[in-house]
């Protein structure tokens, strides 16, 4: 699915935030915010893996399509772009928080 | 450098030389005799990508060429087992004409491949920001 990334970032309706938060203080939570990170960078390193075995592939004359390498490339470039973005806003949480004082 | 970013720049070489070796052949449309050269990179590609694999031969030495390996450089190869007219000349005009148009879309597209890896590499060096 295109840009399957930002379905993680889709906010959870209103009414559940706080049913759903209630439930995690009591519930161990399923998995660590590191092991999603981590599972996320792995599927950029496929897209980008893909990327490159289709143009591969196309330059061999074995795909025929171009649109599906040009989609393939851009789709590894759009997910590249949301993760750097990505971890320049937890820097930059990180900063903000380091920065406060008490 | 990654293998994409090689193999891309061996098919622009490939491209750059097929664009030369067409322009030669319908520079020749009218040379008694001659016959037309083709490009072979595609196939050498498949061959080094591994679905098709070639007789290896055994290396004694580390610095023994290997002989049907991963050798990307595009090749000239003459076509001297047709003839289209009576004085042996070969080259067939439409055929020249539709390999140049899909040698020109093979360039445009490695040249927005690179382009495209280049980007995201330049992206990640300067970390979001331009």
């Amino acid at each position: 699915m295109l840009l399957a990334p930002t379905s993680l970032l889709t906010p959870a309706p209103l009414q559940e935030i706080g049913r759903s938060t209630a439930q995690q203080n009591t519930a161990a939570p399923a998995e660590s915010f590191g092991a999603l990170l981590k599972e996320k960078l792995n599927e950029i390193s496929a897209l980008q893996q893909q990327a490159d075995v289709l143009t591969q592939e196309y330059l061999a004359g074995r795909v025929e399509d171009v649109h599906e390498v040009m989609l393939a490339l851009e789709q590894a470039n759009l997910s590249l772009q949301l993760a750097v973005q990505v971890r320049n806003k937890v820097v930059e949480a990180y900063q903000e928080i380091s920065r406060m004082q008490f | 450098m990654t293998p994409a970013l090689y193999v891309l720049e061996k098919a622009l070489d490939a491209a750059t030389l097929r664009q030369r070796v067409i322009a030669h052949n319908v520079a020749n449309v009218n040379t008694p005799g001659f016959k037309r050269s083709d490009v072979s990179f595609e196939e050498k590609l498949a061959r080094a990508l591994g679905v098709e694999p070639g007789v290896e031969l055994y290396r004694t030495h580390p610095g023994h060429l290997p002989a049907g390996g991963l050798e990307l450089t595009p090749e000239v190869v003459p076509d001297n087992s047709t003839t289209m007219r009576q004085d042996g000349n070969n080259v067939d005009i439409d055929r020249e004409m539709v390999d140049l148009v899909q040698n020109s879309l093979n360039f445009n597209f490695a040249v927005q491949q690179l382009n495209g890896r280049l980007a995201m590499l330049r992206y990640v060096i300067n970390e979001g920001r331009r």
